[in-house]
């Protein structure tokens, strides 16, 4: 594990409120180009950590390196500029907006142009919006979207809605994606597709840090896996490597039980 | 002159806890976005003065039928034009706002828009070493007290009161056990308007009637459970008196529009630093 | 673009009734040239608009404002205490009263931004109302209960030597008030069409999800919020310039909630405003005749739109298509 190639790092992360502690003394590191799950029972603090990383909420200690850059304290918009971006649990759309327009709303970082530009219509405000608009239609068929390109997100089927939030998270071009129970409500077929795109995902170069209780994706899926429990790293490594540590079968399971995890 | 103006101060504010005591319970328990509810206090005042002054009915009774009547006005705007935005504030804003002309309009075509006066119930004023104070004012506040204390009580003491804390607390984890929500807001309306309109009657007889006088009571009254926090009965009654004291004590150095001013401002700020206010929960 | 795919109004391109409206609305003071209190309706009519279509570029990044009357105030004021007691030329001084309104509103704007949906409403309540009490109190400059007066209309203007305009005289006025408007709704609607609106209009409905993709969430609320404001202060410099006659009273919560009234009535869509302003500004003067009964013809209207027609009166072209397409 070489430093070019180390994207996250985190060091003694906690998040404590008032009495509670949601994370503790958390180390992860995240290599480039790989496929890390995140797993735990209910209420670990898995989505805790997602907001530590994005900034959505502020460490009570630690520090989170992303390219060797300290990210501690940075407001969520700034970010997803340097690239990192998520998904949320509860499928978070823009309800009111098509499909396409929320995809052009999430391409916000590559049309934006001040306001002056805005109001006179210069010629950089023409290439922008143009090359959101692109970078939208573009997602759209990554997606396999398409037909739907129109429908307001609101009425989209939930399969649809899941797929269409990974599209926003990914217009901001991010080098990092984390992604929150992306195949949480899905039938079988359709959790092979949503594994299918996530893997295209990585293919096109990003780094993915995955929280999903689909254990059989999980272990089929993922590169590496880190376990949480009570807000504590309880195991780290190879899917292999983590489904036979008995720390993991206790948490899930009490003491004693194997099966649930092969 | 400090004193009389911390005895007028007092006394203000015990009038501007009783104006909010309704609309604690109506918006800051219940979340009822009901900004018309000056206008119960208005139709509520002059029901009473309709009453006692037209009709000559006894002055207790008058107090209570403004009671019943706007309870019952309360309880039909709730259930016919309130109830189905519940949640979506900005209908239920503009459904408000048609409703406080519409009162307004009726009180005017059928009041007339001059200032008319309830009779005062004990008319003098009570002079204790030097400090003045009205019976009527303190009259006021005595029932305001005494209201105060029941509600309180209601709350904390009866199963209603406590379905309505556990509504605002979570009004979903409320109605999975058990409690119809739809039937407490009613209660919720009924009571809350009655605690306006007798409020309505005793403002009339310490100052007058007139249709407009609603916008006082809204914009107070908001201010009151703003202050001493949403859903918070011993707030209101701080939130109340901390204003009161504020329009008693400025005047004396600068001018009643300033103490306006003043109170606002104050209350600007804890909406931006606190919106719970200073006792309030969320 | 970022045009709506849906088309407007069902024509081929959405430019086409705007370009209609516009057209209207300037051939319309011609059509009513010789009655006076049409032309005056016409100028409230578009100074009402002003005031809707900005509060409505504000509302649509979520911060529903119910003190926007406290701005048009500040405009207002602003330019009628420069243009009487500074001699400051009438078109510099509406200019001043659009930018002190602004410049309020970027004061105010980013403690505003931190502010959650039903308490921002409250908030900006108070703030129009201590702004409307300030300038009661602040009688030697603004005359406090008593107003001001005499303050004057905008100077005469030569267009190109064959024009001359006297806005002593209302027909012309008209026509300041319209080109104003055009202004308006030029800038909103390149703003609202474009990636600044998207963004906006997307943190107006989901404020963590657009914090999450980028877009400067605060920055942008406030922008939308000074934008808006500027534009209101310029509503009521003009209509203090028209009035000649001012008084804190007309720029109470009332007021403000009037704007809300149109904005809601009107629609989510950006001819909405005009829609409600317009039939808003219409129905009490044509009621006029009812005297103290008129304010219900003003409620029935709004109850109606309310409970059967909640998008707003924008919306009834895609009700009756959906009701015209039903077999």
């Amino acid at each position: 594990m070489t430093r070019e190639s180390e994207l996250l790092r985190s060091t003694k992360l906690t998040k404590n409120f008032g009495g509670v502690s949601a994370v503790s003394d958390l180390d992860l590191d995240i290599q480039a180009g790989e496929i890390m799950g995140l797993i735990g029972p209910n209420g670990a603090g898995k989505t805790t950590v997602f907001n530590l990383i994005t900034g959505f909420l502020k460490p009570t200690r630690g520090s989170i390196l992303f390219q060797d850059r300290e990210i501690v304290g940075r407001k969520p918009h700034q970010i997803a500029a340097i690239g990192i971006a998520r998904t949320f649990q509860i499928a978070k759309l823009f309800p009111d907006f098509s499909v396409l327009q929320n995809l052009l709303a999430a391409s916000h970082l590559f049309s934006r142009t001040n306001v002056w530009e805005t109001i006179c219509r210069t010629h950089r405000f023409k290439r922008r919006e143009k090359q959101g608009l692109d970078l939208a239609m573009e997602l759209v068929d990554f997606l396999g979207l398409t037909p739907w390109k129109d429908e307001t997100a609101r009425t989209l089927p939930h399969a649809h809605q899941k797929l269409c939030g990974i599209g926003v998270a990914l217009a901001s071009k991010p080098k990092l994606l984390l992604l929150d129970e992306p195949l949480e409500g899905m039938n079988p077929k359709e959790v092979d597709q949503a594994m299918a795109v996530i893997k295209k995902i990585r293919a096109g170069g990003v780094t993915i840090l995955l929280i999903e209780h689909n254990m059989r994706a999980v272990m089929a899926g993922c590169d590496r896996v880190m376990v949480l429990n009570f807000g504590q790293l309880i195991a780290k490594g190879t899917p292999e490597e983590v489904r036979h540590n008995n720390k993991v079968i206790e948490a899930y399971l009490g003491k004693g039980r194997k099966e649930y995890l092969s | 002159m400090l004193f009389q103006g911390i005895i007028n101060g007092l006394s203000a504010g015990w009038i501007y806890v009783l104006v909010a005591l309704g609309l604690t319970l109506v918006f800051g328990i219940m979340r009822i976005v009901q900004l018309a509810h000056g206008e119960m206090y208005m139709l509520g005042a002059h029901v009473v003065y309709f009453c006692c002054v037209v009709l000559g009915i006894n002055v207790i009774l008058s107090f209570f039928i403004s009671a019943a009547a706007l309870s019952l006005v309360g309880i039909t705007v709730e259930r016919w034009m309130l109830r189905r935005f519940s949640g979506a504030i900005e209908p239920s804003v503009i459904v408000s706002i048609g409703l406080i002309i519409l009162f307004q309009t009726l009180a005017v075509v059928a009041f007339g828009s001059s200032e008319k006066s309830i009779p005062r119930f004990i008319p003098g004023v009570l002079n204790i070493m030097g400090l003045r104070m009205s019976w009527d004012r303190l009259l006021a506040v005595l029932v305001g007290g005494g209201l105060v204390f029941f509600l309180y009580l209601f709350i904390r003491g009866t199963r209603v009161g406590q379905a309505m804390i556990a509504i605002s607390q979570d009004r979903e984890a409320a109605a999975l056990q058990g409690i119809n929500v739809n039937r407490i807001s009613s209660y919720t309306m009924a009571i809350g308007c009655a605690l306006a309109a007798v409020a309505g009657g005793l403002m009339g007889s310490i100052f007058s009637v007139e249709p407009f006088m609603g916008v006082f009571a809204i914009t107070k009254g908001l201010a009151v459970i703003i202050l001493g926090g949403l859903g918070s009965v011993s707030g209101a009654v701080i939130g109340g008196l901390i204003l009161g004291l504020i329009d008693g004590l400025v005047p004396l150095y600068y001018s009643t529009t300033l103490a306006n001013i003043l109170g606002f401002i104050t209350i600007i700020i804890i909406l931006i630093i606190r919106p719970k206010g200073l006792m309030g929960h969320d | 673009m970022t045009e709506d795919t849906r088309k407007g109004f069902g024509f081929r391109s959405p430019g086409i009734p705007y370009a209609i409206l516009a057209l209207s609305g300037f051939l319309a003071p011609i059509l009513i040239r010789g009655n006076e209190y049409f032309l005056h309706i016409y100028i409230l009519c578009a100074i009402n608009v002003i005031l809707a279509n900005s509060l409505r570029s504000i509302a649509v990044s979520g911060q529903m404002s119910i003190g926007q009357a406290g701005f048009m105030a500040v405009g207002a004021y602003t330019s009628a205490i420069l243009a009487t007691r500074f001699n400051v030329p009438v078109y510099g001084a509406l200019v001043m009263g659009g930018l002190a309104s602004m410049a309020l509103a970027a004061l105010v704007g980013f403690p505003l931004s931190r502010v959650r949906s039903v308490y921002f409403v409250m908030v900006t309540m108070f703030m129009g109302e201590v702004i409307r009490l300030l300038i009661f109190e602040w009688r030697g400059m603004t005359g406090g209960s008593t107003g001001m007066m005499g303050i004057q209309r905008p100077e005469a203007l030569s267009l190109l030597g064959i024009v001359q305009l006297d806005f002593t005289n209302r027909f012309h006025f008209c026509y300041l008030a319209f080109f104003l408007l055009l202004f308006t709704l030029l800038v909103l609607y390149r703003i609202e069409r474009s990636g600044l609106g998207i963004a906006i209009a997307g943190l107006g409905q989901e404020e963590a999800l657009a914090s999450s993709v980028g877009i400067h969430v605060a920055k942008y609320k406030v922008l939308i919020f000074c934008i808006g404001s500027l534009f209101t202060g310029l509503a009521g410099a003009l209509y203090a310039h028209y009035m000649t006659v001012l008084n804190p009273d007309s720029f109470g919560t009332f007021a403000s909630l009037y704007i809300l009234v149109y904005v809601v009535v009107g629609g989510k869509r950006f001819v909405g405003p005009l829609l409600g302003a317009v039939l808003l500004t219409l129905i009490p003067e044509v009621s006029s005749g009812l005297k103290e009964y008129q304010p219900f013809v003003f409620v029935l209207v709004l109850f109606v739109v309310v409970f059967f027609v909640p998008g707003g009166l924008s919306d009834l072209p895609r009700i009756l298509k959906r009701v015209a397409s039903k077999p």
